[in-house]
């Protein structure tokens, strides 16, 4: 079983580091391509899409200032203002700020704006409006929903005035109302990224099983039938776990510098191991293509021409490896410490005792 | 006085459907609008746009025009570019912000959708009561007679304490109607007798209907019995522009001889000079520049302004920028180097030009940011034509262009730019507003005189 079991164990340290690489790598383009942000912006455009009042509520909420400055970083590009601040979707909206500004989108829906010119300056200014602090909110809002034409928005906020007309305070039972739509829309929210993120994980799979030419199979075959290879890798997966309790946090990779020194870091740990993973260091010659010569390889970018030549040989192992990969670094973490427990345990029944009861003939 | 651009747009990305770059892409690769309108949000595709916009084919460039609308319009919110466009001009500018509904273009909906574009706007303008001087687009298809007047009243005109966010109205009736469908005469009464300025599209290029050109786009019901159209069999873009042609407005105009309307983009600039960039011979017809001239000469408040055809420096550069002369001298004396051409046969007979001293007044500054924006940045297209014109000891022409000539085109009931009032030049007139005397203006320095406390109450209504 030992053989058998190590060989696992180096296999699913194996994947354990490159789905780290893959997730790090998928995480930094998420960031940087704000997929989470999309995929939120995309949810309330497409849920408050009013084509009978003719206005996405979703895109309006996002110009309200209480959503809007959710997305502002601080940036040393000053591209479209002089302030030096960059404008992004925000990738979260606290229930409380999407409530608050939807309510006061309704209400300046019906509102009017009136300018008049200034005399002393000669300027257009925005009149001033009376301070309607002291007024109750509420029936502005009503008049407001009931000033829409019929859609699917009117009739939900219509829904949300009758569930509030009861409460003590009807504006704040709307907010309340809004904010437990928008919390389980959130959930849904959240099932749809993970899916979404699964795929994306496969996809940088295979393009980390491409990049650094992991052939599941080739692994898998090279570990069963070389001990030496097998116990390096055992011992280098020991040396892991005692140095992390615990993986390292999902969002820590930010920028791409981030992400070349964890690669450096996995590489660090595996180049000396000699596992018949990356590309040679000369564009092979063989004349059987695909064949991938064990020595010299390094971890480097192929060329288009040497995964072409690779393809037929390796397509299956890469597509393996890609699938692998794609359950994610946590999976591999908890499966490194179930086989570490498990050899640990195999190891402590085949201990000779050296005194007490005699092992069975 | 403030500087004036007559003429910019700040709709984004979300304001357009996302079939909208059809305008601009070969019929093969109709198919991929909505990935290319993505694609060009990065920065990739961005730069790509810029390096068509420079190549001499002419579908290269139109098509890089359009990406140049996708790459600024998508990546920001109206705000962001409206604010975009400010450093490049003197502390007080104003501008004309023109909204558009795109949303009956045939190219499916908007995101945003045209309430929330125009909500926008009135956030924007909020922000900026002095600087951002919206138009709202109006479209024949929103509706009936009353309801188009009665949503052209909801943004335009008094209020209590005041007068409502938007001061003019914006056509563009390439996205498929003609100007004088009978949908449109409430608002053009109600435009007319306010001296509310109205301004449309008025050149062969630009956005045009995607959708099938049914029979019925050709035979609405008219103003002034204007005929039926018959489409041909040619693409969208050579159908539409029959929505466009000046002669259109023939038939609004004698209905409405007062109304205040801008043919923007003098023609086009193709059509300026037909021996560039003409697919088709005159034959002895007028350009559509010459018929925008006609049809100043012809009626008192028409105007046009120079809205991208600034933007053929290129050419221009070679051709000894013959198209600044050409407006210097429009500006300078109201005549073209050619004179002011008769139109040998407008619709509906013999057209008088009782108006032809006047056509210096009635040129006014834009760029249309940000459709030329690959071609020419607005850094640039903002200060040549008036530097040029400063450069040619001609600060008068350059202060008609932009600023006294927009400040009359503008005047409405509901909006009063700052008061240079001229009681000399003043005649109420109840069908259309302010009327200017005969002078060259900008050549005489008129004294400032402050209107009188009465005269400011009435102006506020």
């Amino acid at each position: 079983m030992t053989p058998l079991i190590e060989t696992v164990f180096g296999l699913v340290f194996i994947f354990l580091c490159f789905s780290l690489i893959t997730s790090w790598a998928t995480e930094y383009l998420a960031s940087r391509y704000q997929y989470r942000a999309r995929m939120l912006h995309k949810f309330l455009s497409d849920a408050l899409d009013d084509r009978f009042n003719a206005k996405n509520w979703g895109l309006v909420l996002y110009s309200h200032p209480l959503i809007e400055t959710l997305g502002r970083e601080v940036t040393k590009f000053r591209v479209f203002n002089k302030l030096g601040i960059k404008r992004r979707l925000p990738h979260y909206i606290p229930a409380t700020q999407f409530a608050t500004a939807f309510v006061e989108s309704v209400l300046a829906h019906n509102k009017e704006s009136v300018f008049q010119r200034d005399e002393a300056t000669g300027k257009h200014v925005l009149a001033v409006e009376e301070s309607s602090a002291a007024e109750d909110p509420f029936p502005q809002f009503v008049n407001a929903v009931e000033s829409m034409h019929e859609s699917e928005v009117k009739q939900t906020l219509q829904a949300l005035i009758r569930n509030a007309t009861a409460a003590a305070n009807p504006l704040d039972a709307v907010r309340a109302g809004l904010m437990t739509w928008y919390e389980s829309g959130m959930e849904r929210v959240s099932g749809w990224y993970k899916r979404d993120t699964r795929t994306r994980l496969f996809m940088m799979g295979l393009v980390v099983a491409v990049a650094f030419n992991v052939n599941t199979f080739d692994v898998l075959h090279s570990l069963w039938t070389n001990p030496q290879m097998r116990a390096s890798v055992a011992k280098a997966a020991d040396a892991y776990l005692a140095q992390n309790a615990t993986l390292p946090a999902r969002d820590s990779v930010r920028n791409l510098d981030t992400l070349k020194a964890r690669i450096a870091e996995v590489e660090g740990m595996l180049a000396p191991l000699q596992l018949p993973i990356g590309w040679p260091d000369a564009e092979s010659s063989a004349s059987d293509a695909g064949v991938v010569a064990e020595e010299g390889r390094a971890w480097r970018l192929p060329t288009p021409g040497e995964v072409w030549r690779a393809l037929k040989k390796n397509w299956i192992g890469w597509l393996a490896t890609a699938l692998a990969l794609s359950f994610g670094a946590p999976f591999w973490f908890d499966a490194l410490k179930r086989v570490a427990n498990m050899r640990s345990a195999g190891a402590a029944s085949r201990a000779v005792p050296t005194g007490g009861v005699p092992p069975l003939r | 006085m403030p500087f004036y651009n007559c003429h910019i747009h700040i709709f984004s990305g979300q304001c357009a459907p996302k079939r909208f770059l059809e305008v601009g892409l070969p019929g093969w690769l109709d198919f991929a609008s909505g990935g290319i309108k993505s694609f060009l949000e990065t920065s990739m595709g961005r730069g790509i746009m810029g390096f068509l916009a420079k190549r001499k084919s002419k579908s290269l460039r139109v098509m890089a025009r359009y990406g140049s609308f996708a790459s600024i319009g998508t990546k920001t919110s109206q705000q962001m570019v409206f604010e975009n466009i400010l450093p490049f001009y003197p502390s007080g500018a104003r501008f004309v912000v023109l909204t558009l509904n795109m949303d009956y273009m045939g190219a499916g909906d908007s995101e945003l959708k045209f309430q929330g574009q125009i909500d926008q706007v009135v956030a924007l303008r909020r922000k900026y009561p002095d600087a951002c001087l919206p138009f709202l687009s109006v479209d024949p298809r929103m509706g009936t007679v009353d309801e188009i007047e009665a949503f052209v009243k909801r943004y335009i005109g008094v209020e209590t304490g005041g007068a409502k966010p938007f001061v003019g109205v914006k056509l563009y009736p390439a996205l498929g109607y003609f100007p004088y469908d009978a949908r449109l005469m409430g608002m053009y009464a109600f435009c007319e007798q306010h001296g509310i300025p109205i301004m449309t599209h008025c050149t062969p290029s630009g956005s045009f209907f995607l959708g099938k050109l049914t029979a019925s786009m050709g035979t609405p019901t008219t103003i002034n019995n204007a005929p039926a159209h018959q489409f041909g069999k040619g693409d969208n873009a050579a159908e539409c522009d029959a929505f466009l042609l000046p002669e259109q407005w023939l038939y609004v105009l004698r209905l409405f001889p007062k109304l205040k309307v801008c043919f923007a983009h003098m023609g086009g600039w193709s059509e300026m000079w037909p021996d560039a960039e003409r697919n088709r011979q005159l034959a002895g017809a007028p350009s559509w520049y010459q018929k925008v001239l006609n049809l100043m000469a012809a009626f008192e408040n028409v105007y046009t302004d120079v809205s991208y055809t600034l933007a053929e420096t290129k050419v221009e550069k070679k051709n000894g920028h013959r198209t600044w002369h050409e407006i210097m001298k429009l500006l300078d004396s109201g005549r073209t180097p050619y004179g002011v051409p008769a139109w040998a046969a407008p619709p509906g007979g013999a057209l008088p030009t009782p108006y032809a001293n006047t056509l210096h007044q009635r040129v006014l500054f834009g760029t249309d940011y940000f459709m030329t924006e690959q071609e020419e940045p607005e850094a640039d297209l903002a200060v040549k034509l008036s530097d040029w014109l400063l450069r040619q000891g001609r600060r008068d022409l350059y202060t008609a262009l932009t600023e006294t000539n927009p400040e009359w085109y503008l005047y409405s009931d509901f909006y009063k730019p700052w008061t240079r009032v001229q009681e000399q030049g003043l005649a109420r007139n109840t069908g259309g507003g302010l009327v200017r005397n005969g002078t060259l203006a900008g050549a005489e320095e008129v004294a400032d005189v402050p209107p009188s406390p009465t005269q400011v109450s009435g102006m506020l209504g």
